[in-house]
């Protein structure tokens, strides 16, 4: 890894510490603008552009987003940053100045959702995960209460299909998206595992600490063994991207491998923790949310594991 | 694309393993240079009939392609060059070990190469390396482990064998288990008692060098459910052994075997074994109904998801140890998961062969393979013991 990508990592670390954390993730899910604050913060230094860089040594890899997106996951950062900087990357030369793509992963049905967090996003580039195809780029309108997207039901000032080469760079802009969401759940079940670890060895029932049963014990090395894997594997698929190197289909494999991990090793965390894990006051059902809602915006496991079996071309 | 039944007439295709091994196959021209030799060499001297053979071969066989091997120089990549082995890093070890499993070559035996010879490297004497380390090399000599007893399995330090210091010899009495190819080896490296008592913390051990042809040792194989007498009980009665055949100092036993252990972990963890057997399931599904058995496939490509990310993890432990970092978190990770994803496709190939009406097939092995893979949890420390590590010294967490 470059110099440069290192200090970007610092950076952007930085930011996700001080702008994120449970506490507000919280106030963010009772309605507080958190996302806004943190958006601020991120266009201010233009961090929306840096997959835009040109090619070349200071290029930003796509390794570099994966780790800062275990850092975002782990953080329970809500905007989010890799989408609109991949998006930004495949869509400047058809932007108007200005405007904030993201990229929306639809499917056969047609319909999307939107992450309330992208509510600042002006244009959604739809790319069909089943197909492969990019259906377009549409002007997102901001006139339903529900955060759904339908391509048929916006405008769309690109009813032109892109072609040959263009749909190419969508699929390999969506499978860098993929893989830095399978590193941010990463990120948000390895927090949901720490969570869990401080309290089995402080916590003492029967005159031991909770740490010391074995079958604890079992259920936390089973669940570092499910992040470990899950990490290496979006980490390792993004280098292969980043040397243009990545098979078909794998990114979803990555996905859906981290979708998995997530709710597991986050459910696993609350079940460590008992019946404190369970109310509301406390942290560990933040982790758990956050993965149902990176979950309903990229579609469950299963589909990914399909998209696997079955990658799209184009 | 729709995913109606229609679309899934092709769902399998025989060669689809290869997709999913393109992560490790991510070859630099070295590398790749690399593979193409071993390719061709075996392609040119694995004799037909011994190709995806899961049986032991014979004493004479196994000694007939160890030399085969040796003389071509892949039977050691994992030893240094002085020693006469290539030197090899991870990454090109996992190359050969690749295109070994591709043309499913018989493997070399892996206790006296991966696991006596490296710690005879770091604590054997000049007299011991000189002896011992060509004659492996070549395959004149065979090795097996004599560590296990019947009140000694998961809790190695609670063994019995007795060994005791007399001038300039060691007299040994005791019964070892589970010592596999003990039936077929020269030489044994066993850990015996030469402390007083049963100390905690297995304090009181020592390493002994046992020559199997020394009167007194008494060896009887255990036919196991798989059917192979892979394994033996030896008995030690009144074993005499030099002195001198000592694997380190006295009573420093224990450190001996942690240390060859922790050597050995990353290197016999690849995934390739695996590959192996997802490259069966999926020329057997590709060839019977389950080539369009939505059920089946999803199962397929969880598992094979499964298996890459156990790759990718093999990947990353390469990495860290060429750069000179520790290993720890990644090897026993490797541990704990290679057996269970190994059994878990050994079920799926059972399946497999039973639909494609190939159950009996000598060439899938299907049954011997599922029945052999239940040892993989089992030895070299059980499933549970490597959840322990990583709780305890990963984690950790308190000791139970």
């Amino acid at each position: 890894m470059s110099e440069q990508n290192a200090l970007i990592i610092e950076q952007l670390t930085r930011i996700a510490s001080d702008l994120g954390g449970p506490a507000r993730y919280r106030a963010y899910l009772e309605g507080d603008n958190v996302s806004d604050r943190q958006w601020d913060a991120l266009a201010k230094d233009g961090w929306h552009l840096m997959a835009s860089a040109p090619a070349g040594a200071d290029a930003v890899s796509l390794e570099t987003l994966c780790a800062i997106s275990e850092y975002f996951g782990a953080e329970l950062f809500v905007v989010p940053l890799m989408n609109v900087t991949i998006a930004h990357a495949l869509t400047e030369c058809f932007l108007p100045p200005g405007a904030i793509p993201v990229i929306v992963p639809g499917d056969d049905t047609g319909r999307s959702f939107l992450l309330p967090a992208l509510i600042r996003a002006t244009h959604a580039a739809y790319i069909n995960q089943d197909s492969g195809i990019y259906e377009g780029l549409i002007e997102i309108t901001h006139d339903q209460p529900a955060p759904t997207l339908h391509p048929d039901g916006q405008r769309r000032i690109l009813e032109q299909r892109p072609t040959g080469r263009s749909e190419n760079r969508a699929q390999h802009a969506l499978d860098a998206l993929l893989l830095t969401a399978a590193s941010e759940l990463s990120g948000i079940a390895n927090a949901a595992l720490q969570l869990a670890l401080q309290h089995i060895k402080l916590r003492k029932q029967f005159r031991r600490l909770l740490g010391s049963f074995q079958a604890v014990q079992h259920r936390a090395a089973d669940s570092m063994i499910a992040v470990e894997e899950a990490r290496s594997l979006a980490r390792q698929l993004a280098r292969l991207h980043d040397e243009g190197h990545l098979p078909a289909g794998l990114a979803h494999a990555a996905l859906s491998k981290s979708i998995e991990v997530a709710f597991s090793v986050c459910s696993s965390s609350i079940q460590m923790l008992g019946a404190i894990g369970f109310t509301a006051e406390h942290d560990a059902g933040l982790y758990l949310k956050r993965t149902m809602e990176i979950c309903r915006f990229y579609g469950p496991a299963a589909s990914h594991r399909v998209r696997f079996a079955h990658p799209a071309t184009p | 694309m729709a995913f109606s039944n229609d679309d899934m007439t092709t769902a399998i295709s025989a060669n689809r393993w290869e997709h999913s091994a393109a992560l490790l196959r991510n070859d630099t021209p070295e590398l790749n240079r690399l593979r193409l030799e071993v390719r061709d060499w075996l392609e040119k001297n694995t004799p037909a009939e011994w190709r995806d053979c899961i049986s032991v071969l014979s004493k004479e066989h196994q000694r007939a392609w160890h030399k085969r091997v040796a003389e071509a120089g892949y039977a050691a990549p994992h030893w240094p060059a002085c020693y006469g082995g290539l030197g090899a890093s991870l990454r090109e070890q996992l190359v050969i070990a690749d295109e070994w499993a591709r043309a499913g070559a018989p493997m070399l035996r892996n206790i006296p190469m991966r696991f006596l010879a490296p710690g005879l490297m770091k604590f054997g004497t000049d007299a011991q390396k000189a002896f011992f380390l060509p004659r492996l090399l070549s395959g004149e000599i065979a090795v097996c482990q004599l560590y296990s007893e019947s009140e000694a399995g998961s809790d190695l330090g609670n063994l019995r064998t007795s060994a005791v210091v007399d001038g300039d010899v060691v007299i040994v009495n005791g019964t070892k288990l589970w010592s596999t190819g003990a039936d077929q080896s020269d030489w044994g490296f066993a850990l015996v008692r030469t402390g007083d008592q049963i100390l905690p913390g297995s304090k009181g051990l020592s390493m002994l060098l046992i020559d199997l042809a020394t009167p007194g040792i008494h060896i009887r194989p255990i036919p196991t459910i798989y059917g192979d007498d892979e394994f033996c009980e030896v008995i030690l009665d009144n074993v005499i052994a030099p002195r001198s055949n000592l694997l380190g100092a006295l009573n420093q036993g224990w450190l001996v075997s942690n240390e060859i252990l922790a050597a050995e972990r990353l290197s016999s963890s690849h995934p390739v074994p695996c590959f192996s057997m997802l490259r069966k399931i999926t020329a057997l599904a590709s060839r019977s109904a389950l080539s369009t058995d939505p059920a089946f496939e999803d199962r397929l490509a969880k598992i094979e998801i499964d298996l890459l990310a156990m790759s990718a993890l093999y990947l990353s432990a390469c990495e860290a140890a060429g750069n000179g970092a520790a290993i720890g978190t990644a090897s026993s990770v490797l541990k704990a998961r290679v057996p269970d994803i190994l059994q878990q496709l050994s079920a799926l190939l059972l399946e497999a062969a039973s639909v494609a009406g190939e159950s009996d097939s000598i060439e899938i092995n299907a049954a011997r393979l599922y029945l052999q893979s239940r040892r993989s949890t089992i030895y070299g420390g059980t499933a549970e013991i490597q959840r322990n590590i990583i709780a305890q010294r990963i984690l950790g967490l308190p000791a139970s």
